[in-house]
């Protein structure tokens, strides 16, 4: 088993942050009334401010300064999306909170061609969603976890390097309560090193048996009893943003996250997503609720992004928007092709794409395919079906008819002898064809057939309603 | 495949050679047809893949849509989508499947607003697995919209085919093809007006109507 720890000091930061962090921004906590710097980004360091400064002198440093309050829940809701995020690396996910994720990632090496493939993907996906992260690798949780956070980016792949390379770390780094901190540096022990000289027993009377049991997982001498995160059953997450916002651009920034945690939620359950729907939280107004259906249904991050940023930047806001929820109304297990769920044809995945980019713009009714039935009505025999249709197409006996078809047939004028007329007097190629169909509903036709050429050289189906004025109608052309 | 390959596929370089009679036309490079002596006018044996094709004609029911049955039937045999972008009257079902066009394949957008026609027809024509998109514009593009669209269909590979006026004859068009076709007694006469890479053949070709 191989475990991979990511560390992430700056969530409180990245969790409130916007697209854009290149504005000093502090995220500050109270106490006792003193508001105190928690953490800050880079914008704000290059200024002078440093953890653990007063707001109020951070604020003396620079004037454009952008602070936001701590808020546990907002970094614990999105270390829960951390962690569905990385299902789509992995089943076997931890949460170390406050900010951290260990990830068994043993198991997914193969799937993404290697350690070095999995991490740049990893790496790629969580810069896109604009967090960052230190990472340590180990073959154990414990060990992992204090690479991530002696935040030197060491992977140790093999067992027997691993107490090699445990030895030079702080104890500062491990998780024990802070009272057996202060006790081991009063003992002059600073490093792991220092702990592992020392006989057990000695350590175990004076410190209780927490520090060594951490010891002990760390090196894989004792079991690490991990709890594993695993995804709702019903995909429902939301943002909040730290202040309502009223353009798209930042409403974009946080829906790429909430899709990146429906791309990992996919993943865990196997299931691919046909319809979604996006709220957008309004202070002291109502929810407005946008909905996107797809034509096949869908678990690419990018595609649906690149379907909901179209919708949302053609979308007027009409008011500020505080935060986002994104909720799959409609899951759907993924089947080994997903076209084959439709009846529809297989391969032309790029072309289902564009014909989804085409129905999200356009409208939801655009797209018709040509369905044909078993009826004697031409108005039956030929329709335009919503795509995709579920439609089986009938074989026609070989009677010639036109491509085109007059949605309404079109009266015809008559010359003084009751002859049709278009352009000139027409020329009947061939017919009578009758058509009589349907008296056993309301639509009662007794139509005779021709084909007709007109003296532009058209070639026309026209037909006759024998005993029924006007005469002629013009119903198709054979283009 | 070569650099060379590939920039022939896409149509943006054209051999020089006439395709003889007895050369095996390459199918990647130009789309069978299905009418003899016109694939032998035209370059790499029949309407040109990743391209702007022209057909101008005065009427409807002259022949226009018949002309590209038997390719379009060829490209749904194949799994590539046939597209009619807002098409002016119903695509006749019993029609297009007598011609063996497999109905699976074949779509229609219906509907649009003028500015989004051209836009669908772009989309649609840079998109894999399309074909060929049919579309019947109502107010003349300009020479811009014709030239990106013409670059779409290189990206795509498929064929692109706009059904135009005879007016529009005389104006400049980055279409790699044009044709008007002219009916008569017979059935039609295509004319070639413009053609890429196109050295020999007849520039009139005489087709039976059906």
């Amino acid at each position: 088993m191989l475990w991979l720890a990511l560390y992430m000091p700056l969530l409180p930061l990245e969790s409130a942050a916007s697209a854009t962090a290149d504005q000093p921004l502090v995220v500050y906590t109270s106490h006792a009334g003193q508001h105190s710097v928690y953490r800050l980004n880079a914008a704000a360091a290059a200024r002078g401010i440093d953890p653990g400064m007063p707001l109020t002198a951070a604020r003396s440093l620079c004037q454009t300064l952008h602070a936001i309050e701590h808020n546990a829940r907002r970094e614990q809701n999105a270390l829960e999306g951390l962690a569905l995020w990385s299902m789509s690396f992995t089943s076997r996910v931890s949460l170390q909170p406050p900010q951290g994720l260990i990830l068994e990632i043993g198991a997914s090496l193969m799937l993404f061609g290697g350690l070095e493939a999995l991490l740049e993907a990893m790496h790629r996906g969580l810069d896109a969603l604009g967090f960052s992260a230190h990472r340590g690798i180990a073959p154990t949780p414990m060990a992992a976890w204090l690479l991530a956070l002696e935040q030197h980016g060491r992977s140790i792949i093999r067992h027997d390097e691993l107490r090699a390379a445990l030895l030079p770390l702080p104890l500062s780094l491990l998780p024990i309560d802070q009272a057996k901190k202060t006790a081991l540096s009063r003992l002059g022990l600073q490093h792991i090193r220092d702990c592992l000289r020392l006989p057990r027993d000695g350590l175990t009377r004076r410190l209780g048996p927490q520090l060594l049991d951490c010891l002990d997982r760390a090196l894989g001498h004792a079991p690490e009893a991990r709890s594993f995160y695993s995804p709702p059953e019903r995909f429902q997450a939301q943002v909040l943003l730290p202040e309502p916002v009223i353009h798209v651009q930042p409403l974009l920034f946080v829906l790429k996250r909430l899709l990146g945690q429906l791309a990992g939620f996919l993943r865990a359950r196997d299931a691919a997503a046909q319809r979604l729907q996006l709220d957008l939280i309004k202070p002291f107004l109502p929810i407005e609720t946008l909905q996107l259906t797809l034509l096949q249904p869908g678990r690419d991050p990018e595609q649906l992004f690149g379907l909901w940023r179209e919708r949302l930047e053609r979308h007027t806001l009409d008011a500020a928007v505080e935060g986002l929820e994104l909720r799959v109304s409609r899951l759907l297990p993924l089947l080994p092709t997903s076209s084959d769920l439709l009846g529809a044809p297989a391969g032309g995945d790029d072309f289902m794409h564009t014909l989804e980019r085409l129905r999200n713009r356009l409208g939801e009714h655009v797209i018709h395919q040509p369905l044909s039935l078993a009826d004697h009505r031409p108005e039956r025999a030929g329709q335009q079906a919503a795509f995709p249709t579920r439609g089986q197409a009938t074989e026609h006996p070989h009677l010639l008819r036109p491509l085109w078809l007059l949605p309404t047939p079109q009266a015809l004028a008559q010359d003084s002898r009751g002859a049709p007329v278009l352009h000139g007097p027409l020329t009947l190629l061939s017919g009578p064809e009758r058509i009589e169909a349907g008296w056993w509903d309301s639509s009662d036709q007794r139509r005779d057939y021709y084909i007709a050429q007109s003296p532009r050289q058209q070639h026309l189906w026209i037909y006759r309603q024998p005993g029924k004025a006007p005469a002629w109608f013009l119903h198709g052309f054979f283009a | 495949m070569s650099e060379l390959q590939q920039l022939m596929q896409h149509g943006r370089l054209w051999r020089g050679r006439q395709q003889g009679p007895g050369d095996a036309a390459d199918e990647r490079l130009g789309l069978a047809s299905g009418h003899e002596a016109l694939d032998r006018s035209l370059p790499f044996g029949g309407w040109p893949r990743g391209a702007l094709t022209e057909i101008l004609h005065a009427y409807p029911g002259q022949g226009e849509l018949q002309l590209l049955l038997p390719a379009l039937a060829r490209l749904s045999r194949a799994r590539q989508y046939v597209l009619f972008v807002d098409p002016p009257w119903l695509p006749y079902a019993p029609a297009l499947s007598a011609a063996q066009v497999q109905l699976p394949y074949c779509l229609s957008l219906d509907g649009l607003a003028e500015a989004d026609r051209h836009w669908a027809l772009e989309q649609a024509l840079r998109a894999e697995h399309c074909g060929a998109a049919l579309a019947w514009p109502r107010r003349d593009p300009d020479n811009k919209t014709l030239r990106r669209l013409q670059l779409a269909a290189e990206a795509g590979g498929g064929c692109a085919f706009l059904f135009r006026p005879p007016r529009v004859r005389g104006q400049h068009s980055p279409a790699a093809l044009r044709l008007q076709l002219h009916a008569n007694g017979n059935g039609i006469e295509l004319e070639i007006l413009k053609c890429r890479g196109r050295h020999a053949g007849a520039a009139r070709i005489q087709i039976a109507r059906a």
